[in-house]
């Protein structure tokens, strides 16, 4: 679904949509798990990844000449922040707002739902925030 | 085939009339289009549940039955069965039961007759129910005892007029609820432990509930939520009486003359039709799909549809308004006890100023991280970032909310009709929805707001958050009103029990009958209800 690019572009959002601080962050979790394994039943959200995912690329070789995922994460959050601000340079296929919120969104899924869809593994977001699946 | 009675949908109407049509002897056939859901169905998937449905549901409906909803500025949208516009409530054997939360509430006196004691808004259909809360009283009783329910019986007594006490101790507090027990006492609100449809003791043969952390939304794990699945409908087909079907999908009522039901055509799962007589029709497919059957069974005496004879079939669709506000505690207090709900007020039911009705206020079921984060998160906190996670952190453990069903004001403009430019899977129209609750529901949920901030205030947060809803057409899982019950045909569908006018042996017994749909969740008043239905057809000899 994706080429070795805009997957290491993926990873590197993942991170900064659920960074690490004192507890482990989106690729601990492996969020970026979940979604590849949501976009498998999600067929129709494709597109809007893999252009979004390039759009994010050009914008990091337009500002930086560096791949994204090569960005410093301060580097990486200010374009995040521009984007989903619509104040982007590269040309955005997909409404650049939009995708940052549904980007965030889905994150969120990955990290926060129950780990048989893919993501918070060990489920590292439970016990972070105090709740457990209890019979 | 012929048999004595047909009974259309296995939910929380249908499964008590089957049983009790069953029990005197008839013989019944019982048509579901879900399939039977119990906790080995169960995969437990935090984003494809009845609470959360962001991908799609634990029950069905499954694809190819799609519906229209028109949103207000009249554009139409064709929406699945996940989606918010498509108003859904569970399909499966039990209907809501096997998933729901099972508030039990009894309606209060005064929402019987919510017109005659407030008199009727300009543009909205307030009407009072032909029936009295005297009149339901025995019928709740027995709903309450015949499925189960736990609740607080001698503080709920200062609230309702009751003969007996409920069937079971009340669930315990949570945490929170203790916290909000006393910020409402504070406050000098009355306030106990809601009633629920959940053993909180073993009865009859099953087993308490553990207080695990999944409730509503799923089945539960000891099936110590008590629905019609797990008690109704297994007592109707412990007669040996009743012919239950599932997977198969009623596409109309055949009529035998104007004033008469002749049966039924069915499709079954290999998409075969079969028609089937029966002596009575007993429609019972939830407030949507009952007024659209009725439509999609329209013939040269019924050219509108079947109950159609004063264009009141589908109208005056009401849900209930919820809004919320929620708290942040300076210490956690998540003790993941569920059910979780465990707190409530009926303080603001009715007698405020300036407002029609109101409704009652509770605290939540337990709720699951990834329903905060969509759902309860303050909209000024970034939805991504360290911000984001740090107050997920915090938040989560903290938080406290109080919400509640607001009494809605009826609109004869929200409603059911059919589109027929848009079929399900076996060709029908399928149901458009379209239209707003009254602009009154709006202001009582106004002032409900600020009797839940109001609340949560008292318990001493530290930040507080939340809005009132806005105008919308409201349904979903508390759909009913489409198929009034009124003494004048002029406008009414059905008769007070529940007969369609001019049909002498076609019913509807379920959500769709009631004329308001109280300041609280419906569904106790839809079982209590077909009690009362079922047995006024006994009486008549069905
Ligand atoms: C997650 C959730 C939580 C809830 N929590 C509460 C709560 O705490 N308290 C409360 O009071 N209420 C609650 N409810 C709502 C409650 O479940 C409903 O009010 C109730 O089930 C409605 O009863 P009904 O008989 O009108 O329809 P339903 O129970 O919806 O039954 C209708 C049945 O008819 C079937 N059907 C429809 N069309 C056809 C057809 N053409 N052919 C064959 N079968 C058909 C459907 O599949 C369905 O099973 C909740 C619901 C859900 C989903």
């Amino acid at each position: 679904m994706f080429d070795a690019s805009q997957y290491a572009t993926l990873r590197a959002v993942v991170d900064r949509m659920i960074p690490v601080d004192d507890a482990p962050g989106g690729l601990d979790a492996e969020v970026d798990r979940y979604l590849l394994t949501l976009l498998q039943r999600e067929t129709g959200l494709i597109p809007t990844y893999t252009a979004a995912l390039t759009a994010l690329q050009h914008e990091a070789d337009i500002r930086h000449h560096q791949p994204f995922a090569a960005l410093t994460p301060d580097q990486m959050d200010v374009i995040l922040h521009d984007v989903a601000a619509g104040t982007t340079q590269a040309v955005w296929l997909t409404g650049a707002p939009a995708f940052v919120a549904l980007l965030a969104e889905q994150c969120a899924e990955g990290f926060y739902a129950d780990p048989r869809q893919g993501g918070n593994k060990d489920t590292i977001s439970w016990r972070m925030v105090g709740f457990e699946e209890r019979r | 085939m012929s048999y004595d009675a047909i009974v259309i949908g296995a939910g929380a109407g249908g499964g008590i009339i089957a049983a009790l049509l069953a029990e005197s002897g008839a013989k019944v056939l019982f048509l579901e289009r879900g399939k039977s859901y119990t906790y080995s169905d169960e995969v437990t998937d935090h984003l494809r549940n009845h609470r959360l449905s962001q991908y799609g549901q634990n029950t069905g409906p499954g694809a190819g039955n799609p519906r229209v909803f028109v949103d207000q500025q009249g554009q139409s949208h064709v929406v699945q069965p996940h989606h918010g516009g498509y108003h859904n409530n569970a399909v499966a054997v039990g209907g809501g039961t096997p998933v729901y939360g099972g508030q039990a509430w009894r309606f209060l006196p005064d929402d019987f007759r919510m017109a005659a004691r407030y008199g009727v808004p300009v543009g909205s259909s307030l009407a009072d129910w032909p029936i009295s809360y005297a009149d339901m009283a025995p019928y709740y009783q027995r709903a309450e005892y015949e499925i189960g329910v736990a609740g607080d019986s001698a503080l709920s007594a200062q609230v309702w007029p009751r003969a007996a006490d409920y069937a079971m101790p009340p669930v315990p507090k949570t945490v929170r609820g203790q916290i909000m027990h006393e910020a409402a006492t504070r406050l000098g609100w009355h306030n106990f432990t809601p009633p629920l449809l959940i053993n909180s003791v073993a009865r009859h043969g099953r087993s308490a509930c553990t207080g695990c952390t999944l409730c509503v939304g799923f089945a539960c794990h000891v099936d110590a939520k008590n629905g019609t699945h797990n008690t109704m409908i297994p007592r109707a087909l412990a007669t040996g009486n009743c012919t239950l079907l599932t997977e198969v999908h009623v596409l109309r009522i055949n009529m035998h003359d104007a004033q008469r039901a002749a049966g039924v055509t069915y499709t079954d799962a290999t998409g075969a039709q079969h028609t089937v007589q029966a002596a009575t029709v007993v429609v019972s497919a939830g407030a949507v799909e009952s007024a659209r059957l009725l439509m999609n069974s329209a013939s040269g005496d019924h050219p509108n549809g079947i109950g159609n004879h004063s264009d009141q079939l589908g109208r005056n669709l009401q849900g209930h308004m919820y809004p919320r506000a929620i708290g942040l505690l300076p210490d956690p207090v998540n003790d993941l006890q569920g059910p979780g709900v465990s707190v409530c007020t009926t303080q603001f039911n009715h007698g405020n100023a300036d407002v029609i009705g109101g409704g009652m206020l509770a605290d939540e079921f337990i709720t699951l991280p990834i329903i905060f984060w969509k759902r309860f998160l303050p909209p000024e906190i970034p939805r991504w970032g360290a911000a984001a996670k740090e107050f997920m952190r915090y938040a989560y453990p903290r938080f406290v909310d109080i919400t509640g069903p607001v009494q809605e004001i009826p609109s004869p403009d929200s409603r059911v009709t059919l589109d027929t430019n848009i079929r399900d899977r076996y060709g029908l129209p399928v149901a458009r929805l379209s239209g707003t609750t009254h602009p009154e529901s709006v202001r009582t949920s106004a002032f409900m707001f600020e009797r839940a901030r109001e609340w949560v205030e008292a318990a001493g947060v530290t930040r507080l958050w939340g809005k009132p809803p806005s105008l919308t057409l409201s349904a979903s899982q508390h759909q009913a009103g489409t198929c009034r019950m009124g003494d004048d045909p002029a406008t009414s569908v059905t008769n007070r029990d529940g007969q369609i006018h001019g049909i002498s042996n076609l019913y509807v017994a379920d959500g769709s009958t009631h004329v308001t749909n109280g300041g609280f969740n419906p569904v106790l008043t839809i079982m209590a209800n077909a009690f009362r239905v079922g047995e006024k057809m006994l009486q008549r000899g069905r």
